[in-house]
């Protein structure tokens, strides 16, 4: 509110507004926070994912709030259904690991549950979302940006908020789900971000409403109740059953001119709408005993929800009007599986890949739910490096002839083939469904990559550093018209350092080759004609130093091992790598000179070093208090750690010119 | 007329062009039989390689891609000499900070060789030469025949406008048949190494990896790039502008060769 607005409302009549008008809705706002605050959670998540073949990790934060004593807490399924590994913040600060009770991405709902024997968590209550009116005022909470906990105010905007035409069935699709068949939005403009996903939208009663779930110029939350009756499913079965009809239901045309009923828009082959006679055309107006109607796309979600809780192989009849008849269909539906099931590593295939759904049959026009649909390929895997190679979306249906079913068939299999541990490989004649073609190749299931040891080149060496006197700088030294480069660097206990050479010397010539150099480009004269040399060799330098001629004898060394030649430890439990410091390392300023430690090259998202907040370009100094002033030393401390598998290591690391310590957590009985 | 005016200069260009080469045309038999003597040297390279990048802040990034290249055998037991930067394209980083202090590091994964007959070896790099942008290659079991090899001792020393052959090969839309063109040395760079230089704008970025031999046969060296990787004088440390293709003589390659290891990169070798 501008200082200029501010001052007219100081006005007498601004001045009349009694002030105990506006302490009940502070007094309201408190409250809310009061209630809910305690049962907040930040979620960090270790989630999993699919790129390139293989099963990687990825860090992602959300938000939850507690709901029941014994510290089950909803979430989103976006935030927590792919977790591998959950750690929530309390309110209270205090950090718990959490599990995956069940998860439903049809709602975008999830249930987490905090470990532990603790049975008096703070919890948040429920309202009636139904009971929400444009324009009522609500709280959203939750970890914006990962932050802490924070509260932003805003009124409700739309009680049945549904994405616009150009947006739904893109913008709502989560795991092969369209959120937006189920969901009506609570529509509001309290202020999320990224990490606000499954906090609580929560009304001035200090109840949750809504859970908030995404932002599309306004924010939208999944309604209280639909995620109410979500979540007591979850804990109740770890799953959400539904009823499958197969039929696709859309809003009455304009141009028939009905004001009730539901139009068929499509019904899937073989499916329960199919078989029991449904037509694509056929106007919906009874299920069962509840009369359906659908003019706007507002209305769908109901039918959806309708139908979805249908008795799974009890007949119902559907009335419908077909060609101005009324007629009466019994379906029976069967139960609604999900849309893309979870994907797998095959690692020893270099691929990953999942079950093929009804729904991602028919997307690729395959005949069938038979075979393993492909995900992604590793491009230097068994798979990637077949002639043809396996592609995505192929969908492997035999191996070796013999016809693969699903994901469980086609793991099985590949252990008897390469028995896990084996460094046994086998080539296999894989068939393939590509589109409308069915195309075989051979896969040499078990083949591992090579280890690049390739050598760098030797060459001679002096380890300085030099810039090249251009004119203007020969000319402000007293060196007019001199040619060559300015030593800038000598490295100490070097051959350059014992034959003399010192900071500031002008180096002219090389065994009596004189240096052209006088721009900056030129900068690599002076090095490349020491690579010609031979390491070892003596080479004769003309110098001026302090504008006097010297020359100083020089034994060449050999050019230091470059980063990738070095030896690496590969740590598997906390997913971290490291090896040696190399000259690169110290004169790119990557670490600082004197230190010894191991460098941290990669640490890989989502493991327990990454959780840790160990970085890429870390140096290792000391693990639980013992040094580690280089690989050797890290790879013997870390295998005493891998056998006494304590729950916290603490490393003392170098960053840049810092000195921190890193803790890290491991759980040595979670599976990999 | 202004159009036939400007089609007589064309046919006058063109004719100039022809009996500029004429001395090329008078032995395109001569080129021809070297051409197809020196062809089956060249060689397919398909490499796949991790790259991790890793940011200031920490975090790191993989990526496996796979990169296509030719090279050219300089021992018949399987040695291949490449340009490193087409097998590894992160090579030509090493050196120069990157965008934002990014750090680089790439790892060779998976290495065929495609013979000249269409037959694949799989192979490794087993010494690579960042400053002269080679890299060296052997496949991983000897050849069951003797390959067709360059002999780079017996080498060739061009001089100013000297004609050279280029021998390459087409890309693998025209199923990677045997190419080769003239060029002549349009310049030799002697510090601070010697290097040949062709005509800039003719040279073709697939041609690297790939022999310069002399009309005779006489091998003159091999197409890599040459990268400046000290600043400007704006102190500017980029790829634009700093990077040439230019011929490793065989003089230089076979200097490297000594650290070749014997038997390094062959299946079972320590």
């Amino acid at each position: 509110m501008n200082r200029l607005l501010l001052a007219l409302l100081l006005t007498p009549a601004g001045l009349a507004v009694p002030a105990a008008a506006q302490a009940p809705d502070r007094v309201a706002v408190d409250r809310a926070i009061e209630r809910v605050g305690p049962a907040l959670v930040r979620i960090l998540v270790a989630e999993k994912r699919f790129e390139d073949g293989r099963e990687e990790k990825s860090e992602a934060s959300g938000s939850g709030f507690i709901i029941d004593a014994e510290g089950h807490i909803v979430t989103n399924h976006h935030v927590a259904g792919e977790a591998k590994r959950l750690i929530c913040t309390l309110a209270n600060k205090e950090q718990v690991e959490a599990d995956l009770v069940g998860t439903d991405a049809l709602t975008d709902i999830a249930v987490i549950r905090l470990r532990g024997p603790r049975k008096d968590y703070p919890y948040a209550r429920w309202g009636d979302s139904s009971r929400l009116r444009v324009g009522d005022a609500v709280l959203a909470m939750g970890s914006p940006l990962a932050l802490s906990q924070s509260v932003t105010r805003g009124i409700v905007s739309n009680t049945q908020m549904v994405l616009p035409d150009y947006a739904s069935g893109s913008a709502s699709m989560l795991a092969g789900e369209d959120v937006g068949a189920m969901v009506r939005w609570i529509g509001h403009d309290a202020t999320i971000k990224p990490g606000n996903s499954g906090g609580p939208l929560v009304n001035l009663d200090g109840e949750v409403v809504g859970v908030n779930e995404m932002e599309m110029g306004l924010a939208g939350a999944i309604p209280g109740n639909l995620a109410r009756s979500v979540s007591a499913n979850l804990i109740r079965a770890g799953r959400i059953s539904r009823a499958w009809v197969g039929v696709s239901a859309q809003p009455m045309l304009r141009a028939s001119g009905e004001a009730s009923g539901v139009l068929i828009g499509g019904v899937e082959p073989k499916s329960p709408g199919e078989k029991a006679g449904l037509k694509a055309g056929d106007v919906v107006t009874r299920i069962g005993a509840k009369e359906v109607s659908a003019r706007f796309a507002e209305q769908l979600p109901d039918v959806n929800l309708l139908v979805a809780g249908l008795p799974v192989g009890e007949p119902t009849p559907f009335l419908v009007v077909r060609n101005g008849r009324e007629m009466t269909f019994n379906v029976i539906p069967e139960p609604r599986e999900e849309a893309e099931p979870p994907a797998r590593e095959f690692r020893p295939w270099g691929l990953a890949g999942g079950d093929v759904s009804r729904a991602i049959a028919l997307d690729e026009g395959l005949k069938g739910t038979e075979g393993v649909l492909v995900w992604s390929v590793r491009p230097s895997g068994p798979s990637g490096s077949a002639r043809p190679r396996i592609e995505g979306d192929d969908v492997i249906v035999a191996v070796d002839r013999k016809p693969v079913k699903d994901v469980d068939a086609l793991e099985a299999l590949t252990r008897q083939m390469v028995p896990p541990g084996s460094a046994a490989t086998r080539k296999v004649l894989v068939t393939l469904q590509r589109g409308e073609d069915r195309v075989v190749t051979v896969v040499e299931l078990g083949r591992k990559d090579e280890e690049d040891l390739s050598l760098e080149a030797r060459s001679a060496f002096l380890a300085v550093g030099a810039q090249v006197l251009t004119a203007e700088v020969a000319e402000a030294l007293g060196v007019p018209g001199k040619r060559g480069v300015r030593l800038t660097r000598v490295d100490a206990g070097s051959s350059a350092e014992k034959a003399g050479l010192q900071v500031g010397d002008i180096v002219v010539a090389v065994d009596d080759m004189e240096l052209e150099a006088t721009q900056p480009e030129q900068g690599e004269e002076f090095t490349e004609t020491i690579r010609q040399y031979a390491p070892g060799a003596t080479v004769t330098l003309t110098l001026l130093r302090q504008g006097k001629p010297v020359k100083l004898d020089v034994k060449l060394e050999t050019s230091p091992r470059s980063p990738r030649e070095l030896k690496r430890f590969k740590d598997d439990d906390f997913e971290f790598a490291a090896r040696n410091v190399a000259y690169e390392d110290v004169t790119s300023i990557r670490v600082q000179r004197g230190v010894h430690g191991a460098l941290v090259e990669s640490v890989s998202d989502g493991g327990w070093a990454a959780l840790g907040r160990l970085q890429a370009g870390d140096v290792i100094l000391s693990v639980n208090g013992k040094p580690t002033p280089d690989i050797a030393a890290l790879e013997a401390v870390m295998a005493g750690v891998r056998k006494d598998q304590p729950h916290t290591v603490v490393l003392h690391v170098a960053r840049g010119a810092r000195q921190v310590f890193v803790e890290m957590e491991a759980d040595w009985s979670a599976a990999r | 007329m202004k159009k036939l005016g400007t089609c007589g200069l064309w046919l006058a260009a063109s004719v100039a062009v022809l009996s500029s080469s004429g001395a090329a045309q008078t032995d395109a038999a001569a080129a021809r039989r070297t051409a197809r003597a020196v062809g089956p040297c060249v060689v397919t390279v398909q490499a796949v390689v991790r790259i991790t990048v890793s940011s200031p802040e920490g975090q790191s990034e993989k990526q496996e891609q796979r990169f296509e290249s030719y090279g050219t055998v300089i021992d018949k037991s399987g040695l291949i000499a490449a340009c490193l930067s087409t097998i590894d394209p992160s090579s030509l980083t090493r050196g120069i900070p990157g965008a934002n202090g990014m750090n680089i590091q790439s790892q060779i994964t998976d290495l065929t060789v495609r013979l000249s007959d269409g037959a694949e070896m799989p192979g490794k790099v087993v010494l690579r030469d960042r400053d002269q942008d080679l890299a060296f290659i052997r496949t991983l079991q000897p050849p069951k025949t003797p390959l067709v090899a360059l002999d780079l001792k017996a080498a060739a020393t061009p001089d100013l406008l000297d004609p050279v052959l280029v021998v390459a090969r087409l890309p693998k839309v025209l199923n990677r048949g045997l190419s080769a063109r003239w060029d002549a040395v349009a310049a030799v760079v002697d510090r601070p190494r010697k290097r040949y230089v062709l005509n800039t704008s003719a040279v073709n970025p697939v041609e690297l990896g790939c022999p310069v031999v002399a009309p005779g046969g006489a091998p003159v060296g091999i197409l890599v790039t040459k990268m400046q990787r000290t600043g400007g004088d704006d102190g500017t440390r980029s790829m634009a502008g700093n990077l040439a293709f230019v011929v490793v003589p065989a003089a230089d390659i076979l200097a490297v060769l000594e650290q070749v290891p014997p038997d390094a990169g062959r299946a079972g070798a320590k």
